[in-house]
Parts: C-alpha cells; structure tokens; sequence
C-alpha cells in the first residue's frame, strides 16, 4: 500500500517505508540526533548486501530490512511506524543490552474489536479497527516534527567498543552471516518488532494479574484468549491469577490457536530426546531432557543399555553423589576412580551436576568407557536445560535430567538387585510421539519454565521448538529471516491473534 | 565501565487517602532520555490502606475491587539487591477515545529487550527479556549466576 505520510516523508522522518508488494506499511522514524546513530556519518564498507556506505546508512538499510519483513508479512490499512533510536543501553567488557522494542500503546473495546475488554497492542488494534487510534507521541530531534508511533525501539549505539561486548559488535550485513561474536542485528530487529506488533501477553506471568490501569479494570491481553495449560487444557482466561501464575511455571504451557496447530506440523520437526527407563522397580517412564552443545546428536534408534551410576562423593542431606571431577583441580581433566569405571564402562553413566564442567564429567564417563551420559541436576527446575561446553573429542551423546527425574533413577538403582535382568535399563533416544516443541496435540509449546524467566516466559515459544524459532526467548545463531511457514511459526500465531 | 540503561523513570502508583483509595494515573514519559524518578505515594498496599475501591469503568462508580483488581492492586514485593529496592507501582493512564476505544499509553517496562552474555568460553549467548529484568540478569551473569537454566544458554 501507498505511504499515508507524504509530508512526513519529505521531510525526511520516514527512513524506511517498506516497500515491494507489501501488505502493511512499516516506516521507521529516525529518532536520532545529529550525528548519532542513524546519522553517524563515519564511513563503512558495505557488507552482506548492506550497500550503505556509513555505519548510519547500514544501520537504517538493516532497519529497512527487518520493516520489510514485517510489512511484506502482516496487513494493515493503517501505517505503522516504529519510532527508533541509538542509545548508550547498559553494558560491561563481557555483558551487553542490544536493544529493545515495545508496543507504545495498547486498546480495548475499540471499534471491530474481536474480543471486547481485551488489551490488543496499537499496530494491531489499529489494523482491525481500519483507523489510527494512537495518540502516543515522540519528536525527532533532527525535525522538531511531533510524530505519532505505534513501535518504539532502541538499540545500544556503543556495542563491541571499548567497555561494552568488545569485538562483539552489530553485523549489519544482510545474508545472516556474522562474524564470530558479532550479533546480527537484522535476526534481533526481527523479533523485537514481533514483540512490539503483538507477540506478548501484558499480564504478568509471575502473579498472574492483567494489565490494569488507572481505571481500576483488569483487562487480559488477547494473548491471554489462546494461552492454554495443557494437562487441564483450560484457557488462561478462565483461570484465577494464581492459577495463570503456577500455569507459567508448569511446562505445560501451550498455544490453543487454530492455525497455529495446524501450521505445526509443517514446521516443527517428530521428536522429542528423552530417556525412556525401566526396571523391576521402576514401569517403564519417559523422562524430558535437556540437550548438549557438545558430542552427537539424540538420535532414533537411540542406545539402550544399562544404567551405570558413578558415586565418588557424599554430600550432607544429599547422600551419595557422583561428580566425576578431578578433585584436585575442578578445571582439570578427571579420570574415574578404577570402581566407577567399572560401573559405567559399556553402560549409559549417570553423574551429578556441580564442581566441574559438563564436558569434563562427559569425558571422564567416555574414557572409562560409557557409551553415554545422563547428568542429574542439582538445582530444582523444570524443564531441563541443556549442557553447555564444547569439547570436540566427545564421541558419546550427554544429556541432562532434572533433579527430581534423577533422583527417580537414583531410587530405582538402588532397589535393583543382582545380575543383569533386574538393572535399570534406559534408551536415550527420541520420543516419537511428539513434535519437538509441541504437545501431543500438536500445540506449540510456550516458555514456562520453572522458575519463571521474568518476561521471556509466557511470551515466547518453548526452547525445545526444533527447528529454533524466532520467537524463541534464546536469539540462536542460525536464525533465518523468515517468519512463516515452513520455517517459523510466527506470523501464523500473528493471525490467530487477529494479524 | 558500566553505563546506565535509559530507563524511564517510574511511572507512578497507588495512592490512597483516609478511607478511600483510589488509582492515580501519573505522568508517562517518552522518548529515550533519562527521566528522573517520580517518588512513589508512601502507601501502595491497598490491604494495608484502608478500604480500597476502584472506579468502574462501564459505570464509572467507585465499587470494592474485585478478586483480580485486588491482586493487581498489590505492590511488588521488595526486590533488588539487599531487598532494600521497593519496586515501585507503576499504573499507566486509561484514556477513553471518541470512537469508544480504551487506551493506555505503556512505559519502556513493557519493552521487550535483547541482551547479549559472553561467557567463560568466549561464546556470546543472546536472550530476550522485558526491559526492566535486564540488570537482574546481567548482574548475575556478571556474578557467575548466569546458569545453564538461563534463557541466555544456546540450546
């Protein structure tokens, strides 16, 4: 659609409508000053399709981009316009903000409205009443020209120079092929503008109580209408606050939309790794894992083999406990003491978590001639993250259970009795019967882990969504720029919410 | 070095007087500029204050709040380092519009942020967070608190 903003736009305060056939009209409004940011006239060469030839240009060419995803995606008679800035965001040598982006307003009850008494962020209650009902307000300083905006974004002017992620800088090419410890800003503009056109709830996951303003009236976000808890499969509309608060912390957090359920299957891939454990004492039962950065990946048929737990430690109100560390030195290599080796050797080892790396357990376990690795976490939480670490002579799978998981494991070795028939034995593998990142209904799974990650749960796609989503709290590497089916789920949940 | 994250400045609170509370809609700065903090009303627990009413907004009566408008009446509990940082309310401004749209302006709380960790192995782990969890997080990255269960962690 055509540009609603001429005047605007010779001004100079529209930087980028999006153009080619697009559905919605996305203009950033260059909110920087002289200068600064977006007018940084320091000289670049350009890079991965980035033609700017100023790191002000390449920065507005990114920006461009990432608009032109999002108006080339969604539809709306009415322009959105992200009012975006370069700022000093806080950051050390080792720790950076990047940037964020918001709605600047929401609305309830406005004409068209799908679900009346129901908080919609301003792009969209916009698009679906067919008129700008934003009133909020900024002024470019390069134009003095008070500019309405539905977006607001900003992102740290002083990334990978001295003091703030040095080295570790914005790529600002267009391919998505940063550099090494260089963040592609074009992947992070994508899901922060999905965050400002509608990709969260504004009521608060850790108490469970809707956005209230000064009216006095909760009102839930229609975010809220398709967030489901699974295992009772009710609505977090029809749950107490409480009730919505212990939903964020369940892993059972799903996404009841239509489309997309239906778009699921063209997207996520059948699998899920668990470990699958029996023994006399224990009926055969599935347990989630997290997976490691390091070693093969979780594959089907998987490996089945017994259970050999390594114990070289007792810790007070813990028990026995096997850590697999050097205990020397938790930084260096570690060998299994000759009985350990024995236990876990051709078996799936069972260590603890703490002390040492996981890579340097994981390896102590392969010398002695584990075929893989289950580590047992020491720290409440569900579901299980992953293992992280690298070590390119790991041969043997490794993952992670939680502590509650291990400690079923743990009860069932020590019940076992003599000889090989009555042992654990476990399959590391993949659980078929799901797509990884869904339920068993194919409803994509949301982020609700336990404990609650302020703000990342609830409001985005589970981390075991495989292939990675934009829409994942964790930024991947890796990420394409693409925010439909077949390789992101995305703008399909977009339209469930009204997109 | 350590800059400061622009912030908006807190935005507001519940207030309440002898025997009726009521909300207050406060000031909602924007723009990127720092915004110094509006000191919060002294008491922000309605259960604390006395009776506690809300205005309807269909009938624009003041009532006895709800279950649920209770609960979002409650403040945050203390937070920050040492629990001596209160979290300041905030209670953004509803507006009605003429065609008889509701609206509220939101603060930068509500913005979503990425933040970006290096870790001991040089690798930079990226995450997505609400704006105003981002130095908890980075402070316990910063402290070695930063745990495979971070969000931070690439899978």
């Amino acid at each position: 659609m055509k540009n609603k903003f001429p005047t605007l736009a010779a001004l100079g305060l529209l930087a980028s409508p999006a153009f080619l056939p697009a559905a919605a009209t996305v203009n950033v409004i260059n909110g920087d000053a002289a200068g600064v940011g977006f007018n940084d006239t320091t000289a670049a060469t350009p890079v991965g399709g980035n033609t700017g030839t100023t790191v002000g240009q390449q920065r507005l060419i990114a920006y461009q981009r990432a608009a032109a995803v999002w108006g080339n995606t969604v539809t709306s008679t009415v322009p959105i316009n992200v009012y975006a800035t370069w700022e000093a965001l806080t950051c050390t040598a080792t720790t950076a903000v990047l940037g964020s982006a918001g709605a600047a307003e929401v609305f309830s009850s406005f004409p068209n409205a799908p679900v009346a008494g129901t908080w919609y962020c301003a792009a969209l209650a916009n698009k679906l009443s067919g008129v700008n009902n934003s009133t909020a307000t900024l002024t470019p300083p390069t134009t003095g020209t008070p500019t309405i905006y539905q977006i607001r974004a900003r992102f740290n002017v002083n990334l990978g120079q001295t003091g703030c992620l040095p080295g570790g800088g914005f790529y600002l090419g267009l391919d998505n092929n940063p550099g090494a410890g260089q963040t592609d800003l074009l992947v992070v503009l994508i899901h922060e503008i999905g965050h400002g056109l509608g990709f969260q709830t504004f009521t608060n996951g850790s108490t469970g109580a809707y956005l209230t303003g000064s009216d006095g009236t909760p009102r839930p976000s229609i975010w809220d209408t398709f967030l489901t808890d699974s295992p009772t499969n009710t609505r977090w509309t029809q749950l107490t606050p409480a009730q919505r608060a212990a939903s964020a912390l369940s892993d059972n957090l799903v996404w009841a939309g239509p489309l997309v359920t239906a778009a699921v299957p063209n997207v996520l891939q059948v699998g899920v790794p668990n470990v699958a454990a029996s023994s006399p004492s224990l009926p055969l039962q599935n347990f989630n894992v997290g997976t490691a950065s390091f070693g093969p990946a979780i594959t089907n048929p998987g490996i089945t083999r017994q259970i050999g737990q390594v114990i070289d430690g007792n810790v007070a109100n813990v028990g026995p406990v096997g850590l697999a560390c050097n205990p020397n030195d938790p930084a260096a290599a570690a060998t299994l003491s000759p009985a350990n080796a024995a236990a876990v050797n051709g078996k799936i080892a069972l260590v603890d978590r703490g002390t040492c790396s996981f890579v340097i357990k994981v390896k102590a376990c392969q010398d002695a001639g584990a075929v893989g690795v289950i580590v047992v976490d020491n720290a409440v939480g569900s579901p299980p993250a992953g293992l992280g670490g690298a070590d390119p002579t790991i041969t043997i799978p490794a993952v992670r259970v939680t502590q509650s998981d291990g400690a079923t494991i743990k009860a069932a070795l020590a019940r076992r009795s003599r000889g090989a028939q009555a042992n654990v034995v476990a399959t590391l593998g993949l659980d078929n019967s799901r797509r990884a990142g869904a339920d068993s209904s194919n409803r994509a799974k949301m982020y609700a882990p336990n404990p609650f990650q302020s703000g990342s749960s609830v409001s985005h796609y589970d981390v075991s969504a495989t292939p990675n989503l934009i829409m994942e709290p964790a930024i991947n590497a890796g990420l394409g720029q693409s925010v439909v089916p077949p390789a992101d789920l995305t703008f399909t949940l977009f339209q469930d919410i009204g997109w | 070095m350590k800059t400061s994250l622009s912030r908006k400045a807190l935005l507001g609170a519940l207030g309440s007087t002898a025997a009726l509370s009521a909300l207050f809609a406060v000031a909602v700065a924007q723009g990127g500029s720092k915004a110094p903090s509006t000191p919060a009303p002294t008491s922000a627990n309605p259960s604390s204050a006395g009776l506690v009413a809300v205005r309807d907004a269909e009938t624009g009566a003041l009532r006895a709040p709800t279950a649920e408008e209770a609960a979002a009446l409650q403040p945050a509990p203390a937070g920050g380092k040492g629990g001596a940082k209160i979290k300041e309310a905030s209670v953004p401004e509803v507006r009605r519009l003429p065609n008889g749209a509701i609206a509220m302006t939101l603060d930068s709380s509500f913005e979503m942020a990425s933040v970006a960790v290096k870790g001991s192995d040089n690798k930079v782990r990226r995450g997505c967070m609400p704006s105003d969890k981002v130095e908890t997080a980075l402070d316990a990255a910063q402290n070695g608190g930063l745990t495979k269960k971070e969000v931070l962690d690439e899978k």
